[in-house]
């Protein structure tokens, strides 16, 4: 199993990527996934290993929607974080009501995803 | 009637507008975004250069070539938008085939889904007397209905026949190479825009057909008397 300190779905890989490089460089580990299946697939394989889920809601295969409910089937703990571009109200009701910790519109500060991590690190402890 | 269908324009515009112009600014976040994130990783090498740490030029010249590709992205993206902008300027005129289907297809593009059209252009292009902002709106909904029926991954071809049976319009085809479920299509509004341009929907095994007469008297008989908007630049 392949722990990391978050887990990236997102299908603008030049986006995912950046954000995967600049988190490195501050110590944190990620994993990133170009598509709604591999970040499913990713989360069953490796259950309980990432802290926090960043997750896009428009994917090449699948709505956000459908990806968060099938991640928290699997991992009803993990905090799920909807970073978007897209998205209305109702997107983010529904996030909420399927249990994501909070929708995020992009652009998104470094800062940002470091706190919200610390922030769950903290919860865990 | 005639008041119907300038009603009808109105309506479909406020609505058709808001939709273009929401997956528009999604699109423009998303390359901000990535601008953003690059932007952000070079200061955090200019930091790293301060304390004393090598950088790769390689790296430089890549997140440098990424910020090109991503703001050329951004000037496609308005040109799209400016394109989309000047639909409105004539209630009625004669309007590129081509022209109205690249746009769709790319406004459709930006709903991000791995759903893709392939506009088949090797037909020689050809204009319809029609309102072209409403043409653009019926399009773009059919686009958008069909890739609903689609799964990941599938393409969509759109043929627009400008030499078919009827020389009284054009037909424009679409079709995935499968049998689609379209039992709800056309909704209300689409079939309300269809009639307005005096369009006509025939279902096929593998997706629809979309036939659009060369002239519509009575739109431009609705529209008519409407002032053209003052053009915007």
């Amino acid at each position: 199993m392949k722990q990391v300190d978050i887990l990236i779905i997102d299908d603008e890989i030049k986006f995912a990527d950046m954000l995967s490089r600049r988190l490195s460089l501050r110590g944190i580990t990620s994993q990133a996934c170009y598509d709604g299946l591999s970040g499913i697939q990713w989360v069953k394989e490796n259950p309980g290993a990432a802290a926090l889920i960043l997750l896009d809601l428009k994917l090449p295969d699948m709505y956000g929607t459908q990806v968060l409910a099938h991640i928290k089937e699997t991992d009803t703990v993990v905090p799920v974080f909807i970073i978007t571009g897209h998205g209305t109200r109702e997107d983010e009701k529904e996030c909420l009501a399927l249990g994501a910790a909070e929708f995020i519109h992009k652009p998104v500060s470094i800062e940002k995803i470091t706190t919200l991590l610390t922030h769950v690190r903290g919860e865990v402890q | 009637m005639n008041q119907h269908t300038i009603d009808l324009v109105n309506k479909q515009g406020l609505q058709f507008f808001g939709s273009v112009n929401a997956s528009i600014s999604h699109e423009l976040k998303n390359i901000f975004a990535i601008i953003s994130e690059t932007a952000g990783f070079l200061n955090d090498l200019t930091q790293l250069s301060k304390q004393g740490k090598q950088l790769e030029l390689s790296v430089l010249e890549n997140c440098c070539n990424s910020i090109s590709e991503e703001i050329e992205r951004g000037f496609d993206t308005i040109r799209r938008m400016n394109q989309f902008a000047h639909s409105v300027d004539d209630p009625v005129r004669e309007t590129s085939i081509l022209d109205t289907l690249t746009l769709a297809v790319k406004l459709t593009g930006f709903l991000s889904f791995a759903k893709k059209t392939h506009l088949n252009e090797t037909s020689v292009d050809t204009t319809v007397f029609t309102s072209p902002f409403l043409l653009q709106a019926l399009t773009y909904k059919t686009l958008g209905a069909l890739y609903k029926t689609l799964n990941a991954g599938d393409e969509l071809t759109l043929i627009p026949t400008f030499g078919g049976p009827d020389p009284s319009g054009v037909t424009l085809v679409f079709s995935h190479g499968q049998p689609a479920d379209l039992t709800d299509f056309p909704d209300p509004l689409t079939a309300e825009v269809a009639d307005a341009l005096k369009a006509v929907f025939k279902k096929t095994k593998t997706g629809l057909e979309l036939f659009i007469p060369r002239t519509n008297d009575y739109l431009a008989a609705a529209l008519a008397d409407r002032q053209p908007v003052q053009k915007s630049i």
